[in-house]
């Protein structure tokens, strides 16, 4: 229908797949990247996201295939309220900021905070201060996004979806920090789950990992 | 109306070819987005022209952007200029006109631009064109200073150096006040019969002798050997000054005593009453002169319906222009670049402006459309819509067939284009009219007016708008509003240009800062878009539609918290699916695909955000029409549409399908709302937190006439209480099945027996199930209804019927006209039997509200007699 390849063929029955969110400030730059990484594309005037999108994008590292299943949401501060619902059972996330804009590093250092207090605790953080290509108007340097990553414990990168520079390094370090073991379907790991009382019992649960 | 008549056959329009200035290559604005192009740039700045009318100026019709920055500008013709008329030869058939009234024409015109903030500059013998029949001078080519940002966008001199006042030649300040100079220098123009000379008849001989300071009028002129009429005297020492703050404004020389007896022209705008005010007051000219009848097209057409119907009749500007030989078609090879320098430089060939300086307007004809309109009888210009209001015969079957196929049949444009005029000149009295009308379909051409008046704005919308300080700070939602706007439909020139981008900021602000109890939502910008598209040149009535299509479809989607206001949304829109296609609903409830997944941007942003504005305008002709829950139906309709795959699919496919909208047939989905619309009761969609204004949809049905079997009276003390124990969100979300209402159901049976008793069948067949235990049944029911306990199984093991109540009721499971109540004792059995119901798909199940004791209580039950 779309022209995407489908997800539930044999070939990729041995991928393991993890469920990523990408959060930070609106305008940040947070659906280019999804972009820039799944279809190699960069739009300019990219539309903004209303509630969430939804994307899968499959890396190999150290011989390991790995899908990520990519939700990617709203940035207005008023769309918050949706944000667990994405990022709960989330095993990766990754928080944007504008490295033109203090603002959104601030916001994205509450990110950080809110998913330490939220997420699961073996979730794997990346900190991308994004529109690299616009190095010179920058107002967050590098080193500052840095010590705070280290001092979190996140993955940092600068990255420009514009150039695609650094981009899919982020995902790929990622997917080097998760467990290359197959995570257990009805766990935490069940990729949406909106309302508990809701068809959890349901074994082909939203999501989870295709057995099929 | 244009009482004079356009000429059809040399032209009513023309066309300016501009080639506007060039960004070098790759440039990039300061928020690291590429340079608007200045061709964009004009389109945005061109809507606040094309609103602009006036007896003294020629209507702009339309703005195309062409190949390599060229702009085609479109506007009123006429085929002879003031430097014509004072030739040595002009042209003969004119009425004579006084130097007075033209003088007085033009400074009217000028006046009116300058009220609006317009400076011409470019007042010139040849951009003040004469209408042949009437001899009214009108400005022409009015708006080029305006568009390109006051000459900035192009690498030429706007305007006639020789005609230009003193500021502007020498420190290139442009006020208002320099067209009132080159009116002066005109009018010497026209007294001399020609061009100014003086002995040396150098430019700068001339600029020296207008320019002198110490010179009185009367010196200068006979410098310039011109005839003085004593008349001009006066006008002359108030506009051929020096000084732009001394010099006269437009508005001071009409009051001067030599034009006490010019009259203003006669003209009439496509003013629709949507904001009372004196210009609605009628007019002589509404009264109709006979000789409208003989040539209609010519005479009873505005120059703006002329235009569109060429348009639709396949009229082409670019093409027009290419016959011209004003468009080079240049070889794709010469655009190469000479040379590029390592820093991304890039220098071309020089493209030469000399096209564009001239500023030359080319007649357009329209006689591609005279021939076709010609045997369409004179009545369809003066539509009756009192006292008949329908499509022409052989019309009528054009109706039934697609929009595309309908907007390509100027016939039926014209129809429809008269038809909808005559109906808007009567809003808001009319709208019933309109309302039915619109249903058939809206023609673009006047889209915008139709969909303010199905949304009932009314009111001094100007001044309401006028009166909301846009200027004030809102914090984080400004920060928020710039992020947004450009991202907001760009692929639309005139939302991608400044201009755009500054009318769109303006009405998103007022719409925060007149709801103080809602805040902005990203989205809003998608759903403002298109109106500022429609109403372009008119902010004020797109901030108004705006408002009253928020308050109709979205209202409370944008109060600080709107999770409770949502999640009743998409839990009835689930309902609303369950309802008309139980298998899909259910397979999407298994996979646990919640509308809260994809279906936020559609009804958030009432599909804004999720399909081009072209398509919108087509689903929202249609949903203006229906009422706050219609766009949960369109919803339902595009599931529908992809149901197949959708059952076909597993959780990540259908969230990859919607990630972005599938290629869905936009007809269809209006088609398929409509028809579930018809079909399913009204309060079936009740949400607590919906815009209530149409209360009447709750109200008691009539009472009726004569013993019929359902005639009940419900007291406005039980309805009312009724309707507030509709259960809260929460309560809500345990029922896949969605409720009816009491009085809903009553109205039902009621006309059903009423088609019935007529002899008809009605359009779908309402089978009323009551799930109590037999001897309960028996002490009184719904007459008619069937007893189906729900302490019984449907069918015995080998699958039989274990009763002809239930024979009947299954027969009822597929039927696409039958609609299945189920009134129990309590919510508990109710629940659990409607669930069994949609497990086996039955469509159409309702369960009504309150269940058989609110019937009980309603008085609605009797005995088995």
């Amino acid at each position: 229908m779309s022209g995407r390849p489908r997800q539930n063929g044999p070939a990729q029955a041995k991928a393991l797949q993890f469920k990523l969110v990408l959060l930070g400030e609106s305008a940040v730059g947070k659906s280019s990247l999804v972009l820039r990484f799944v279809k190699g594309q960069f739009h300019e005037y990219q539309e903004t996201t209303i509630g969430a999108a939804f994307l899968t994008q499959t890396v190999t590292v150290d011989g390991v295939t790995v899908k990520f299943e990519i939700w990617d949401t709203a940035g207005q501060e008023r769309y918050h309220s949706l944000a667990p619902m994405y990022y709960r059972g989330a095993q990766a996330a990754i928080i944007v900021y504008d490295i033109t804009n203090r603002d959104t590093f601030e916001r994205a250092k509450s990110w950080v905070k809110e998913l330490d207090r939220q997420a699961r605790k073996d979730i794997v953080i990346a900190l991308a201060g994004n529109k690299f290509d616009l190095s010179n108007k920058r107002m967050v340097e590098v080193e500052e996004g840095s010590a705070y990553a280290q001092e979190h414990n996140l993955i940092f990168m600068e990255t420009s979806a514009k150039t695609g520079d650094n981009v899919s390094n982020v995902f790929v370090e990622i997917a080097k920090m998760l467990p290359k073991v197959e995570p257990k379907p009805n766990n935490n790991g069940q990729t949406v789950r909106i309302d508990d009382n809701q068809e959890a019992q349901n074994g082909g649960g939203p999501g989870c990992c295709s057995k099929n | 109306m244009a009482p004079h008549g356009h000429d059809l056959v040399t032209g009513c329009f023309g066309v300016v070819p501009l080639h506007v200035a060039q960004h070098p290559h790759n440039c990039i604005s300061n928020n690291g987005l590429p340079i608007t192009h200045n061709s964009v740039r004009l389109i945005g700045r061109y809507a606040d022209l094309s609103a602009l009318s006036h007896p003294n100026i020629c209507k702009y019709l339309d703005v195309i952007r062409g190949k390599g920055e060229l702009v085609a500008v479109v506007q009123e013709y006429h085929d002879i200029s003031l430097q014509q008329l004072i030739s040595k030869r002009p042209p003969s058939n004119l009425p004579a006109t006084s130097t007075k009234q033209i003088v007085f024409d033009i400074t009217s015109g000028l006046h009116y631009l300058h009220s609006r903030g317009i400076v011409n500059r470019s007042v010139t013998l040849q951009n003040v064109l004469i209408e042949r029949n009437t001899g009214t001078a009108k400005l022409s080519n009015f708006g080029f200073f305006y568009l390109t940002m006051g000459g900035k966008a192009v690498d030429f001199f706007v305007g006639d150096m020789a005609l230009s006042a003193p500021e502007v030649l020498v420190s290139k300040i442009s006020s208002t006040k320099c067209d009132i100079w080159s009116l002066a220098v005109v009018l010497l123009c026209l007294m001399n019969k020609g061009h100014l000379v003086n002995e040396s008849s150098t430019f700068a001989g001339i600029i020296k002798i207008l320019f002198g300071g110490q010179l009185s009028v009367r010196e200068k002129c006979s410098q310039l050997s011109v005839q003085l009429q004593d008349q001009f005297v006066e006008f002359l020492e108030k506009s051929l000054v020096i000084k732009p703050s001394k010099r006269a404004t437009a508005e001071q020389l009409l009051k001067l005593d030599i034009f006490s007896e010019c009259k203003p022209g006669n003209h009439q705008d496509e003013l629709y009453p949507f904001a009372l005010s004196k210009a609605h007051l009628v007019t002589a000219n509404d009264i109709l002169d006979e000789s409208e009848l003989e040539e209609p097209l010519s005479r009873a057409c505005t120059l703006v319906e002329l235009y569109e119907l060429w348009r639709m009749a396949g009229g082409d500007v670019l093409a027009e222009l290419e016959k011209f030989g004003l468009v080079r078609g240049s070889i794709p090879i010469c655009d190469l670049p000479l040379v590029v320098l390592p820093s991304g430089e890039i220098y071309k060939e020089h493209r030469d402006n000399i096209l564009g300086q001239s500023q030359t307007l080319y007649p357009i004809s329209p006689s591609l459309i005279v021939k076709r309109l010609a045997h369409v009888e004179p009545e369809v210009y003066f539509p009756l819509t009192l006292t008949k209001c329908k499509l022409a015969e052989g019309m009528q079957d054009m109706a039934q067939l697609p929009t595309v196929i309908k907007e390509r049949n100027i016939e039926y444009q014209l129809h429809r284009i008269k038809l909808f005029t005559a109906l808007l000149h009567g809003y808001p009295a009319s709208i019933d009219l309109i309302r039915n009308e619109a249903m058939l379909d809206v023609p673009p051409l006047l889209r915008r007016y139709v969909w303010s008046a199905l949304l009932e704005v009314k009111g001094d919308i100007d001044d309401y708008y006028n009166k909301i300080d846009k200027t004030q700070s809102l914090g984080a939602i400004d920060r928020q509003i710039d992020v947004d706007i450009p991202r907001c439909h760009q692929y639309n020139h005139f939302l991608s240009s400044p201009t755009g981008h500054e009318k769109l900021r303006r009405i998103l602000k007022a719409w925060v800062i007149d709801h103080p109890d809602l805040t902005y939502w990203q989205g809003l910008d998608s759903l403002a878009a298109p109106f500022l598209v429609l109403h372009s040149g008119n902010e004020a009535l797109a901030y108004a539609s705006l408002k009253t299509f928020v308050r109709k479809y979205v209202n409370n989607f944008f109060l600080n918290d709107n999770s409770h206001v949502m999640t009743e949304y998409l839990w009835v829109f689930c309902q609303l699916v369950m309802f008309h296609d139980p298998e899909l609903a259910l397979h999407l409830q298994d996979m646990g695909f919640i509308p809260e997944l994809y279906a936020i941007p559609w009804f958030l942003t009432m599909f804004t955000h999720v399909f081009p504005l072209q398509k919108i305008f087509y689903l929202w002709d249609t949903m203006l029409l229906g009422n706050s829950s219609f766009p949960m139906f369109l919803g339902a309709a595009v599931l529908i549409q992809v149901r197949e795959t959708l059952l076909s699919y597993e959780f990540n496919e259908c969230i990859l399908l919607f990630s972005d909208m599938p290629d869905v047939d936009i007809d269809r989905v209006i088609k398929d709302a409509m028809r579930m619309y018809q079909i399913t009761p009204m309060t079936l969609t009740y949400r607590k937190h919906s815009y209530h204004q149409q209360e009447n949809e709750l109200l008691p049905p009539k009472p009726p006439e004569g013993g019929a079997k359902y005639s009940y009276t419900f007291s406005k003390t039980f309805l009312s209480e009724h309707v507030a124990s509709f259960p809260d969100t929460a309560e809500l979300k345990e029922d896949s099945c969605g409720r009816i209402f009491i009085q809903d159901l009553a109205k039902l049976l009621r006309y059903q027996e009423s088609v019935e008793k007529r002899g008809g069948t009605a359009s779908s067949t309402i089978v009323v199930v009551d799930i109590r235990s037999q001897d309960v049944f028996d002490v009184g029911h719904l007459p008619d209804s069937l007893n189906v306990p729900i302490s019984q199984d449907l069918v015995t093991p080998d699958g039989q019927p274990t009763s002809p109540q239930v024979h009947t009721l299954l027969r009822h499971r597929r039927k696409r006209d039958s609609l299945t109540v189920v009134v129990g004792p309590n919510e508990g059995a109710t629940r659990k039997f409607c669930k069994m119901l949609m497990g086996l798909h039955f469509l159409h199940v309702a369960r009504v509200h309150g269940g058989t004791s609110a019937l009980s209580q309603a008085g609605m039950l009797c005995a088995t007699s």
